[in-house]
C-alpha cells in the first residue's frame, strides 16, 4: 500500500481570457454592466430570503461580490462594505491552494472563514463559487455572511474569554463544501458539529449556496446570449474605468497628509488601559497611502488581521470618495498602498485573538479611514459636500442567551444598535437613528419581532436626548432602550464595546463628539409592582424604579434577574462646525423634538429659549458673545504666540477646511481663520499651535457620562482649539493627558 | 345601458365606456386640482362620443368604477390631514426612527442608496408633538401587561383636538393580537370627538411589525378626511347628473371597493393607478387564452411592470409611498425611471440612458419645445419607429432633423459612431433595462419569462415591446385592445371585481392542528361572506381563496402558499410538499433545510365579489375589412442591425390587422412596430398580437 499523498493536479485551474481580437461595443458594455450588477444584487436578495437569522435578513450583515476569473472584484453590493471587498484575497487564496491539491472543478464551491487567510473574523463565512466556461474559470461569485454561532469558547463567537486564537471558533481555510454540485456531507457534519445553533448554520450555508447557484444560472444565460468574451471584457473594462475614474478624482484633490487616531478602552477582561490605533492618509497625485504603522502591539481581543485592515480601509474610498463610480473594489485598490506593522492590533499575527475583530478593531479601522478621507475631502472645495463627520463609532454589543419562554435554548445578538446616528455633513445635520454608513441597507428589527422570539419586554425604545454631537450641523441622534426579562427568570448577557469611558465619535471642524456608550443595570427594581399598578416606567433611575444602579463590565458577562432593568444607549455621531454657529431656530426645533436638552442648548449652543420654546434672540446673542469672549480669555495659545491678522490682499491658495484657509502674502504662506483672517501657523505646521487651547475632562460636556464610573488607569481628556481672533472653535480632539499636541493635517499648496 | 371606467392620473383623466351593444368610447381629459371637474369634463367627452348628453349617459350607467391618484399625491407631497397619533408609552419615536436605515433606503433606487452624503429619511408622518403616549401595554401573546389608562387617552386626545387635528391614528404594540385597547380608544373618541377620522392599527394592518403597521395606520388616517370630502363631492356631482349606480373605487389590492370600505381604508387606494392596467390584462388574457402574462406600461417617465400568473395577479404584502413603508396586500407593480423622455448621455466611453427625464416640459428634442438633450423618443424617431407627421394622430409634429442632430453631436460623435448606430444604442439600452426589470420580477421569483405572454400598453409601450421581449426570449406580444392602449388603465379599472383581503396572524409550528387552521379560515370566511352579501354578492358571484404564509422555523421571510380547500380534508397533507416545491423554485433545489421544521405565520383570505363583465367589442364585425398598406419608410431595426424599407398601416375603426414584419401599424396614440420575422394579427376584441416565427 502506497503512502497517501496530497493530490497535485499538474496545472492549476485555467482562467478564461478573452481572445486577442475580441471587442466590446459601448452598447453591449452598458447592457452587460447593468445585467451583471443585477445578477450580483440577486445573490443578496436570495441570502436575505433564505437565511434564518435577523443578522442577515434584517441587519444585513453580509455582502455579495462578483469577480473576474482571477478574483478581481468588479461588483460589490451596497451592504456591509468590508465583507464585499475582502473577497478578492479569499478567491486568490482558493485558486492558489485548492487549485494545487484537491482541484477546482465546475459545480464546486469553497467555504472559508480563516482570519489568517484573509477573512475578517471567524463568524464571517465566505462561500465562493467559480463559474466555468468550457473548462476555464470565467468568473467568481461569492458572499460573506455573519453567522450566529460557529463555536468557540463564548456564545456567538466573539471570544472575549480566549487567551489565544486556539480557543476561538474553528478557522477553516478554503475548503470544498460543494463538490461538482453536491454538498459534501462529511464536511458539513464537521462544520455543524462546532455550532451551538446548527440549524441556523445549516440554513445560512444553504442561503449562500443558493445565492451562488442563482447567480450562476443567470451568468449562464448571459454567456449563451452574448458569449464569454463579452463578460470577460465587461469585467476588464469595468476595472479599468473605475481605476481611471478614481485616479482622475484624486487629481482634483490637493496633495497632503491627514492623520487620525482611535483609542480603545480595554483590551481584555481585567485590563484598565487605553490602547491606540493611528492612521496617516497620504495623497500624492493620483495615488493614496494608508499608513497605520505606530499602532499599538497586538493584545487581548482588539486585534484584526491584515485582510480585515485592507477591507475596512476601503469603505470610505468606495462610499464617500467613489460613490458614483462602479463599486469595483479591486480597481480602487490599485490606487492604494497600505503600510502596516505585523504584530500590531491592526495587522495581527498568530496566535493573537481575532474572533472579535469586527467589533472593536474593524470599527477602529473604518473610523480611521472615514475621518482621514473626510479631512482630505475638506481640503477640496469641489468635494467638501461629501464630508460626513464620524458616524456611529462603535457597536454596543448585547449578546443574549439562555432558556427561552418555551424552555428551549436561544441566543442572539440584539441588533437595535444598527439604528446609530449618522454624522453631521458639512452642510446639513446628520441622520437621526439613520444607521451606519458602511452598512447602508441595514435595518433595525421591529421590537415586536424581538419580543416574539426572545424572552424580553421593552419598556421603551427611543431616540436618546443629547446623543448627537453638537455642532453648526448636529450629528444624528442614537437610540436607547430598556429591557426586562419576560416569562423567564433570567437573561445572560455578553457585552463588548469600546468608546464607553470617552466618546469615539469625534466631530469635524470644531464640532463636538456625540455621547459615549452606556450600559446600565438597575438591580432589584420594582418594575413588576409598577406594571401591576398600571405604570410602564420610562426612566430606569432608582428614583423612579427603585433598586440600585450597577455598571456592568463592557467587556464581559452579567446576568439580568427578573427584577433587574437593563438600559443601554448606543453610540451616536459627531457634529460639524462650531456649535455656537448653529442656527438658533434649529436648536429650538431640536429641543422641541426631544433631541437636545435645554441645558445643552444653553451651555453648548448658547441658545436661550423662552417658556414656550421660542428662541430668545437677545439673550442668545448675549450668551454667545459671552461664551466667545470666555474662550478668548480663558485659553492659552497652544504653542508660541498669538498671530496677527493677515491683510485682506492676501490670496487664498488652499484650505484645510472651510474654516481654515491657506493664505499667501509677500511670498509667505500661512494658515489663518477664514472668518477673521488671524494667522494661526505657517503652512506646513500645525494650525493648532496658534490656537487657544482649552483642556478639560470628557464629562465637562454635561451630556457625556462620567468616565470614572469605570476604574481605568487613564482617562482621556477633551482638547478644544479656538481662534484667538474671533473665538471660533476650530477643532476638538480627544487625547491622553500630557501627550503633545496632535498634528493632524498638512495640505500641500500647489504652485504654478 | 353603459359601463364607465375612469383612471384619474396626475396629468390626464382617462375615460373608457362601453355600451350594451359593445360600442366603446374613450376620452382623455385633463386632471383638475379637485379631481372632480376633470371627471365631469371626461364624461362630457364620453357622452359626446355616444352622441348623447352627460345626463343621458349617467342615467343609463349601471357600473361606474374609478381610480384616483389623489391619495398617492397626498402622501408623496405630504399634504394629508392634520394628523395626531396615539401610541403605547415608550413608542413615540417609532414613526421617526423608521426602522433605522430602513427609513433612508425604502423606496430608493440603488444609485441613490450609494450616495452616502445625500441620503436622508423622509419627513416623518407626524411631528413628535403630535404623537402622544398613553399608558397601556399588551404582550406578544395578547395578554394585558398594563391596562389602558383612559384618563391618558382623554387628556391627550383633547389636547390634540385643541391643536387642530382632523384625523387620529391609534397605534398600540401587539394590537393585532389583542385589539381591545385600540377599540376602547375608538369608542371613547367617537363619543367625545365624533368629527375625528379615527384609524386603528388593528383594523388597518393587523400584522406583526410596529413600524410598518404604525406607518400604514398613520397614512390611512391622514388620507381619510380629504378622501371622504372628495368622494362625497364626486358622488354628489354625479347624482345631480343622474347617476343611480354607486361609484366604486379602485384599490391597489386589484379590486374595486364600495364607498364604506373605501372610506374606511383609503390607504388601499395609494398606488392603485397602475394596478388597473394589470387587472385589465388579467381579464383580457383569460379571454385570449393566456394563463400567465407580463404587463408592461411605458409612458413618458416610467416603465411599470406587473405579473399575472395562472390567472391571478402577483401580490406583495408591503410597499412604499412617499418613501414610507406600509403594509397592504397589493398587486405588485414595480417601476423604473425609463420612458420616452429618458435622457441619453455619454459618460467616459459609456452610453447611459436615464433615469434623468426630459418629462413633458421641455420634453424630447423632437417636440421642439425647448428640449436640447436627446431622449429615447428622439432615438425611436430617428430609427423610424415613429412617424414625424402622425404622432398622437398628427396632433404633434415631430422635428426629426433636430433629434438626429442632437444624437449626432451629443452621443454619436463622442463615441465615434453614426447617428443611426447611436440611436439604435439608446433604444437597445433602454430596452435592456426594461428586460432586466422584467427578469428581476420573473426569474428572481422563480418564473421563466418564456412561459409568459407580454401585454404592452401606454403611449410608448408598443414601440419598445418587440426589443425587450426578444431579450427575454418571449414569443408573443399583445397590444391590448389596440387603439385603446393609451387609456388602457381605465379599461382595467372597469374590468375589476370587488376584492377584500382578510388576514389573521396565527403563528403555529409543525405538527399543525389542521382543524384549528381550518377554523381560522372559516372564521375569516364568515366575515367575508357577510360583508360581500351586504354589498350584494352571493352564490356563484363569490369566490374565496385561502393562502398561508409559511417559512422554515427561525426564518423571517415567508413564502405565500395557496391552500386548496380544507386543510383537515387533505390540503394539509400537501402543505409541506407545496411549500418545499415553491421554496426550491424560488431559491434552487437543496436551498431548503427540511430538518428545521415549517411554521405558519399568517392566514389570509382573498374574497372576490364578481361584477358584471365588460362586453367585448368586435373588430371586423362591421364589414370594415382588413387594413391595407398605407405607405412605407426606411426603418433601422436594432435587432437585425439594418435599414429595411418598411410598410406602414393605419387601420380605421373596426378594421382588422393581418401583416408580416417588417411593418409598422400606426394607431392614433401609439405606434406598433412589427419586426422582421414576425407577424401581427387582430384578435376579436381589437387587441393586436405579434408573434415571432422563430423561437428566440
Amino acid at each position: 500500500m502506497s503512502t497517501p499523498t496530497i493530490a497535485a493536479p499538474e496545472t492549476g485551474p485555467r482562467i478564461y481570457s478573452a481572445g486577442d481580437d475580441a471587442a466590446l461595443d459601448p452598447i453591449t458594455y452598458e447592457i452587460l454592466r447593468h445585467r451583471l450588477w443585477e445578477i450580483n444584487s440577486e445573490q443578496a436578495v436570495t441570502i436575505m430570503k433564505v437565511s434564518p437569522s435577523p443578522v442577515a435578513s434584517e441587519a444585513q450583515d453580509f455582502n455579495v461580490s462578483l469577480a473576474d476569473g482571477n478574483g478581481e472584484v468588479c461588483y460589490v453590493g451596497p451592504y456591509v462594505q468590508f465583507h464585499g471587498v475582502i473577497m478578492d484575497l479569499l478567491i486568490k487564496r482558493t485558486i492558489e491552494t485548492r487549485g494545487r491539491d484537491v482541484g477546482i472543478n465546475p459545480g464546486d464551491m469553497f467555504l472559508t472563514n480563516d482570519p489568517y487567510a484573509g477573512a475578517a473574523h471567524h463568524n464571517d463565512v465566505a462561500v465562493l463559487a467559480p463559474f466555468f466556461h468550457e473548462g476555464e474559470i470565467l468568473a467568481w461569485t461569492g458572499s460573506m455572511l455573519h453567522n450566529i454561532d460557529i463555536g468557540g469558547i463564548n456564545v456567538g463567537g466573539f471570544c472575549i474569554d480566549a487567551t489565544d486564537t486556539f480557543a476561538e471558533p474553528i478557522a477553516i481555510p478554503p475548503m470544498k463544501v460543494v463538490d461538482r454540485g453536491t454538498i459534501r456531507g462529511d464536511f458539513e457534519e464537521v462544520y455543524l458539529r462546532q455550532s451551538r445553533t446548527p440549524e441556523m448554520l445549516a440554513l445560512d450555508l444553504r442561503a449562500q449556496i443558493a445565492a451562488n447557484t442563482v447567480a450562476h444560472r443567470r451568468l449562464q444565460e448571459v454567456v449563451e446570449r452574448y458569449g464569454p468574451d463579452a463578460i470577460a471584457l465587461t469585467f476588464a473594462r469595468t476595472l479599468d474605468e473605475t481605476e481611471q475614474g478614481m485616479r482622475e478624482r484624486l487629481l482634483t484633490i490637493p496633495d497632503g497628509e491627514w492623520r487620525s487616531r482611535e483609542f480603545i478602552d480595554k483590551a481584555m477582561d481585567g485590563d484598565r488601559n487605553v490602547w491606540l490605533a493611528q492612521c496617516t492618509l497620504r495623497k500624492e497625485g493620483d495615488a493614496l497611502t494608508f499608513d497605520v504603522r505606530g499602532s499599538d502591539p497586538q493584545i487581548g481581543h482588539i486585534n484584526l488581521t491584515r485582510g480585515g485592515l485592507r477591507a475596512g480601509l476601503m469603505f470610505p474610498i468606495i462610499q464617500i470618495l467613489g460613490w458614483d463610480l462602479p463599486w469595483a473594489s479591486s480597481a480602487m485598490l490599485r490606487c492604494i498602498t497600505i503600510e502596516s506593522t505585523p504584530g500590531t492590533i491592526l495587522d495581527a499575527t498568530p496566535p493573537a485573538c481575532v474572533s472579535a475583530a469586527t467589533l472593536p478593531a474593524m470599527f477602529v479601522v473604518q473610523n480611521l479611514a472615514q475621518q482621514s478621507v473626510c479631512m482630505m475631502l475638506s481640503a477640496s472645495e469641489q468635494w467638501e459636500r461629501e464630508v460626513i463627520a464620524q458616524d456611529s463609532g462603535s457597536w454596543t454589543m448585547m449578546m443574549i442567551h439562555g432558556e427561552n419562554k418555551d424552555g428551549n435554548p436561544y441566543q442572539t445578538m440584539l441588533m437595535d444598535p444598527i439604528a446609530g446616528g449618522v454624522g453631521a455633513r458639512s452642510w446639513k445635520d446628520g441622520v437621526n437613528t439613520g444607521g451606519f454608513i458602511h452598512s447602508p441597507s441595514a435595518r433595525m428589527v421591529d421590537l415586536e419581532l424581538n419580543e416574539q422570539l426572545y424572552p424580553i419586554l421593552y419598556l421603551f425604545r427611543r431616540e436618546a436626548i443629547d446623543s448627537g454631537g453638537p455642532g453648526e450641523y448636529r450629528g444624528g441622534s442614537a437610540l436607547e432602550i430598556a429591557l426586562v426579562p419576560y416569562d423567564v427568570e433570567r437573561i445572560n448577557y455578553q457585552t463588548l464595546a469600546y468608546g464607553v469611558t470617552y466618546p469615539n465619535n469625534i466631530g469635524l471642524m470644531g464640532g463636538l463628539p456625540g455621547s459615549a456608550i452606556e450600559y446600565r443595570i438597575t438591580r432589584g427594581a420594582e418594575v413588576a409592582e409598577q406594571l401591576a399598578a398600571g405604570e410602564l416606567p420610562q426612566d430606569t433611575d432608582p428614583s423612579v424604579v427603585g433598586g440600585e444602579i450597577e455598571y456592568p463590565d463592557f467587556r464581559g458577562h452579567f446576568v439580568q434577574a427578573r427584577d433587574d432593568v437593563f438600559f443601554s444607549s448606543f453610540t451616536s455621531s459627531g457634529g460639524y462646525g462650531d456649535p455656537l454657529d448653529r442656527d438658533p431656530e434649529a436648536v429650538a426645533r431640536d429641543v422641541e423634538s426631544g433631541r437636545v436638552s435645554r441645558r445643552v442648548a444653553e451651555e453648548i449652543h448658547g441658545v436661550l429659549l423662552d417658556e414656550a420654546g421660542e428662541v430668545d434672540s437677545d439673550a442668545t446673542a448675549a450668551s454667545r458673545a459671552r461664551q466667545l469672549s470666555a474662550r478668548r480669555d480663558e485659553g492659552s495659545i497652544a504653542a508660541g504666540e498669538a498671530g496677527s491678522k493677515i491683510e485682506e490682499s492676501a490670496e487664498k491658495v488652499g484650505q484645510i477646511n472651510s474654516a481654515l484657509w491657506i493664505l499667501s502674502a509677500a511670498g509667505r504662506e500661512t494658515i489663518a481663520c477664514s472668518r477673521c483672517r488671524t494667522e494661526l501657523a505657517a503652512s506646513g505646521e500645525s494650525y493648532k499651535q496658534g490656537c487657544l487651547e482649552h483642556v478639560a475632562p470628557i464629562d465637562s460636556l454635561s451630556y457625556q457620562p462620567d468616565p470614572k464610573r469605570y476604574e481605568m488607569n487613564v482617562y482621556l481628556e477633551l482638547r478644544r482649539y479656538c481662534c484667538p481672533g474671533c473665538g471660533r472653535q476650530l477643532c476638538v480632539d480627544i487625547a491622553r493627558p500630557g501627550e503633545p499636541l496632535f498634528h493632524d493635517v498638512d495640505v500641500t499648496v500647489e504652485h504654478g | 345601458m353603459y359601463m364607465i371606467g375612469i383612471d384619474t392620473g396626475g396629468t390626464f383623466t382617462d375615460m373608457f365606456a362601453v355600451a350594451d351593444d359593445s360600442r366603446r368610447r374613450d376620452f382623455k381629459a385633463f386632471t383638475t386640482p379637485d379631481f372632480t371637474d376633470g371627471v365631469l369634463d371626461g364624461l362630457e367627452g364620453l357622452a359626446g362620443g355616444f352622441e348623447i348628453t352627460t345626463e343621458e349617459l349617467l342615467e343609463e350607467t349601471e357600473l361606474f368604477f374609478f381610480s384616483t391618484t389623489m391619495t398617492t399625491n397626498m402622501v408623496v407631497e405630504n399634504e394629508g390631514a392634520e394628523l395626531g397619533v396615539l401610541t403605547t408609552i415608550g413608542q413615540r419615536d417609532v414613526l421617526h426612527v423608521m426602522g433605522g436605515a430602513r427609513g433612508k433606503t425604502a423606496g430608493m433606487h440603488e444609485a441613490d442608496i450609494k450616495h452616502s452624503a445625500m441620503l436622508d429619511k423622509p419627513e416623518p408622518l407626524a411631528p413628535k408633538r403630535r404623537i402622544r403616549e398613553v399608558r397601556e401595554r399588551i404582550d406578544y401573546a395578547g395578554r394585558v401587561v398594563v391596562a389602558l389608562n383612559e384618563e391618558d387617552v382623554l387628556r391627550e386626545v383633547d389636547e390634540l383636538v385643541a391643536e387642530g387635528i382632523e384625523a387620529l391614528a391609534v397605534c398600540f404594540l401587539w394590537s393585532f393580537r389583542n385589539a381591545a385597547h385600540e377599540q376602547r380608544v375608538a369608542e371613547l373618541v367617537a363619543e367625545r370627538h365624533p368629527q375625528l377620522a379615527v384609524s386603528l392599527s388593528s383594523t388597518v394592518a393587523p400584522r406583526i411589525g410596529e413600524y410598518p403597521r404604525f406607518a400604514t395606520t398613520a397614512l390611512n388616517a391622514m388620507c381619510a378626511p380629504r378622501f371622504r370630502r372628495y368622494y362625497a363631492r364626486l358622488v354628489e356631482a354625479l347624482r345631480e347628473r343622474g347617476l343611480k349606480a354607486a361609484p366604486l373605487v379602485m384599490q391597489a389590492t386589484g379590486g374595486v371597493a364600495t364607498p364604506a370600505e373605501a372610506e374606511a381604508k383609503p390607504v388601499l387606494t395609494i398606488g392603485s393607478g397602475p394596478v388597473g392596467g394589470v387587472v385589465g390584462c388579467q381579464v383580457l388574457s383569460a379571454k385570449h387564452g393566456f394563463k400567465s402574462v407580463i404587463t408592461a406600461d411605458m409612458g413618458g417617465t416610467s416603465f411599470d411592470v406587473g405579473l399575472v400568473r395562472d390567472g391571478a395577479p402577483l401580490r406583495v404584502s408591503e410597499m412604499t409611498a412617499g418613501r414610507h413603508v406600509f403594509y397592504a396586500p397589493v398587486v405588485d407593480v414595480v417601476s423604473i425611471g425609463k420612458g420616452g423622455g429618458s435622457i441619453a448621455r455619454v459618460i467616459g466611453e459609456r452610453l447611459t440612458v436615464g433615469p434623468e427625464s426630459a418629462r413633458a416640459t421641455p420634453g424630447p428634442v423632437c417636440y421642439g419645445r425647448g428640449g436640447t438633450r436627446p431622449t429615447v423618443t428622439d432615438a425611436d424617431l430617428v430609427l423610424g419607429f415613429l412617424n414625424p407627421d402622425f404622432f398622437l394622430g398628427g396632433r404633434v409634429a415631430l422635428d426629426k432633423d433636430a433629434a438626429e442632430r442632437a444624437i449626432q453631436e451629443q452621443i454619436a460623435d463622442p463615441l465615434g459612431m453614426t447617428a443611426l448606430e447611436a440611436a439604435s444604442g439608446i433604444h437597445e439600452i433602454a430596452s435592456a433595462h426594461m428586460s432586466d426589470l422584467i427578469r428581476k420580477k420573473t426569474v428572481e421569483v422563480g418564473y421563466d419569462p418564456r412561459d409568459f405572454a407580454l401585454y404592452a400598453f401606454g403611449g410608448a409601450g408598443p414601440v419598445h415591446a418587440h426589443s425587450y421581449a426578444r431579450g427575454l426570449g418571449l414569443s408573443e406580444i399583445v397590444i391590448p385592445l389596440g387603439d385603446v392602449a393609451s387609456v388602457y388603465s381605465a379599461y382595467g379599472v372597469l374590468s375589476s371585481d370587488v376584492v377584500h383581503t382578510y388576514e389573521r396572524h396565527h403563528p403555529a409550528r409543525e405538527p399543525f392542528d389542521y382543524a384549528e387552521l381550518d377554523g381560522v379560515f372559516e372564521d375569516l370566511e364568515k366575515t367575508a361572506l357577510a360583508q360581500l352579501s351586504e354589498e350584494g354578492f352571493t352564490g356563484s358571484d363569490v369566490e374565496l381563496v385561502r393562502h398561508l404564509d409559511l417559512k422554515y422555523s427561525g426564518q423571517l421571510y415567508e413564502v405565500d402558499v395557496h391552500v386548496d380547500g380544507s386543510l383537515a380534508a387533505g390540503a394539509g397533507e400537501r402543505l409541506a410538499e407545496q411549500f418545499s416545491q415553491k421554496y426550491d423554485e424560488l431559491y434552487g433545489e437543496g436551498a431548503g433545510y427540511r430538518a428545521a421544521g415549517i411554521e405558519v405565520t399568517n392566514c389570509r383570505l382573498y374574497a372576490t365579489g364578481r361584477t358584471k363583465s365588460v362586453p367585448a367589442a368586435a373588430v371586423n364585425g362591421n364589414g370594415a375589412g382588413t387594413a391595407q398598406p398605407f405607405g412605407s419608410r426606411p426603418v433601422f431595426w436594432p435587432h437585425d442591425r439594418e435599414i429595411l424599407e418598411t410598410t406602414t398601416y393605419r387601420p380605421s375603426a373596426g378594421q382588422a390587422i393581418d401583416v408580416q414584419g417588417p411593418a409598422i401599424v400606426e394607431l392614433a396614440d401609439t405606434s406598433v412596430p412589427v419586426p422582421p420575422g414576425s407577424s401581427a394579427a387582430s384578435l376579436e376584441d381589437g387587441s393586436i398580437i405579434i408573434q415571432f416565427r422563430e423561437a428566440n
